[in-house]
């Protein structure tokens, strides 16, 4: 993995975009940057829209109004500049972890030689170098979500996109594969958009964290996540931590706030439970 | 609501110095799996004293017996060694005859209401089988509880129509209807977003405040479980028993503000460093089993 150099990383300029489905707008005037070499941390209530947004940047679906750059270049279409690693096990059961990340590289037509050692390397990066020969459901949820990641890494992408990544893995595996991660994105320093709906492992990961409104999604508040890095566990018990947190739970609650003038159960639950919880 | 033991029958006796039990020891459990003779020891030799009125809040890494043990308290399983006493009587022994009741109830991590019966059937439901009380009578207790929530023109309704946060709530009232001395909780409010579990503390310690039942609470979030708990108990991975001991000397009753506390940050240091430790420990071990 020694060729890479920051020089490659992208980053995502997206302006005044607007997306609705059959009228009903999911997006509007979204306007966001995902810098180089940072990792972008994107959250918001249940519904805002940030699949949505995940799929046009990623290229899988298209806008009209509004502009999405990568490297001041308009996204027409998906392409392995931009990779997704999803929350739903996208590994083929049949193929074993070797052979999935062998796959993506694949379809680079990328020589042989150089295909093998750079498999290699990503496998030995994510701790998976001696169950390399072994099938997706003879490995642990853990190890399941490494290898996609070294198959998302495998190509080198611009930038990557990871929705929910750790989602429905239990709470230990989960925080483990939290330090795992960044621990990856502290040594490279690639390009990261990272959705979650998980306000700690937010904050525990990013350098900057992008709240989202209610639909439709825009983006409510940056806020620069200032932590030092490497980061450890040991920062989720620090005083800045907390605050960082705190400021952005408060946001969130204003936008399940929101959710419910729109008639939302869930949301009526929450600001009806959070009022009383107040004293108002 | 001054209402200890908050409840459809908490009249007179009801009051700060009613005393409803609770005390809970734990002396020496140690808990065996052996099917097809893999020796799976997931308690071993576990003491713990539980006070009447406390919330205990029991956290570890997964699969670390946690929940064996809670499993053993409940009374769905018997116990390899040791004992459990309740107010001084013994509710788990070895060879002793498992029996589940209704002093102790349990709350679980995900929908366990019946999806074909109303919020208000649901409630009513275990003092129903038991015979325990007419339905009339259980219907007005069912009602009082949800209008003390709050949750008053949700009888009617069937849990699809109802929020997660919603739901959660009716199965926590389900407990209480029965009366308990002891509730158990086994991540009841796992996968709620931040903001909904923020409701459901809150909805969790106004309850607390008012029954003062004995909490035994398993979690794996450390904010959750020092905001909760009178003490944090952090467990060795498989076989389970306490490695740190925290007091959460916050004080009660507790809102959002306890969370920026200096002492609730070194609190969490010190959990976080321990729990850490074992977490570390059952993951290698996982991937050792693996390869």
């Amino acid at each position: 993995m020694s060729v890479i150099t920051k020089r490659i990383f992208g980053e995502f300029q997206v302006r005044g975009l607007s997306h609705s489905y059959g009228g009903v707008p999911v997006l509007e005037d979204c306007t966001l940057d995902v810098p180089r070499g940072k990792l972008t941390v994107l959250v918001g209530p249940s519904g805002c829209g940030k699949t949505t947004l995940i799929n046009i940047l990623a290229g899988y679906e298209t806008s009209t109004v509004g502009q999405v750059l990568l490297d001041e270049r308009p996204v027409a279409g998906p392409g392995p500049d931009r990779l997704v690693v999803f929350q739903e096990m996208a590994l083929f059961p049949w193929m074993t972890v070797e052979e999935n990340v062998n796959f993506g590289c694949r379809a680079s037509g990328m020589p042989a030689g150089e295909m093998r050692s750079r498999v290699a390397s990503v496998l030995a990066k994510v701790g998976l170098a001696d169950f390399r020969s072994k099938y997706p459901s003879q490995l642990s949820g853990g190890m399941q979500r490494r290898a996609e990641l070294a198959r998302a890494m495998v190509n080198d992408p611009k930038v990557m996109i990871l929705d929910e990544p750790f989602r429905g893995l239990d709470a230990m595996t989960r925080s483990m594969m939290q330090e795992f991660y960044v621990g990856l994105f502290e040594e490279v320093g690639r390009t990261n958009l990272f959705v979650t709906h998980d306000l700690e492992e937010a904050v525990f990961l990013a350098d900057r964290l992008l709240i989202m409104t209610y639909r439709p999604g825009k983006i409510r508040e940056v806020i620069d996540v200032d932590l030092p890095r490497p980061r450890t566990f040991q920062v989720m018990a620090t005083p800045r931590y907390n605050e960082i947190r705190q400021h952005a739970l408060e946001l969130l609650y204003e936008e399940a706030s929101k959710a419910f003038a729109a008639g939302s159960q869930a949301a009526f639950d929450l600001v009806d439970g959070f009022a009383k919880a107040a004293g108002r | 609501m001054s209402v200890r033991g908050l409840g459809p029958d908490a009249g007179p006796k009801a009051g700060p110095d009613a005393k409803a039990g609770g005390d809970i020891s734990i002396r020496e459990v140690t808990k065996i799996y052996d099917p097809d003779g893999i020796h799976v020891v997931a308690v071993e030799r576990c003491s713990l004293e539980i006070a009447a009125g406390e919330f205990l809040v029991v956290v570890g890494p997964s699969g670390c017996g946690k929940t064996s043990l809670l499993n053993v308290l409940a009374g769905f399983e018997d116990l390899t060694d040791g004992e459990i006493l309740l107010d001084g009587k013994p509710i788990a022994a070895p060879g002793r005859p498992v029996e589940p009741g209704s002093d102790r109830i349990v709350v679980f991590q995900n929908g366990a209401l019946f999806p074909w019966k109303t919020v208000l059937e649901n409630i009513v439901y275990g003092p129903m089988v038991q015979r325990r009380r007419e339905l009339g009578r259980a219907r007005q207790a069912a009602r009082n509880l949800l209008a003390q929530v709050g949750l008053e023109g949700i009888e009617g309704s069937y849990p699809a129509e109802l929020s997660s946060g919603v739901q959660r709530r009716v199965e926590i009232l389900r407990a209480l209807i029965n009366e308990p001395r002891v509730m158990l909780l086994d991540e009841p409010f796992r996968g709620l977003d931040a903001v909904a579990k923020s409701v459901m503390h809150q909805f969790l310690l106004d309850l607390f405040e008012r029954t003062r039942l004995t909490m035994f609470f398993i979690t794996h979030d450390l904010d959750e479980a020092i905001f909760l708990g009178d003490r944090v108990v952090v467990m060795t991975t498989r076989p389970c028993c306490p490695k740190l001991v925290l007091q959460v000397n916050l004080p009660r009753p507790r809102d959002h503000r306890a969370l920026g506390d200096t002492r609730f940050l070194e609190l969490k240091r010190a959990a976080l460093e321990a729990v850490h430790e074992e977490a570390l420990k059952a993951f290698r071990a996982g991937e050792r089993e693996l390869a």
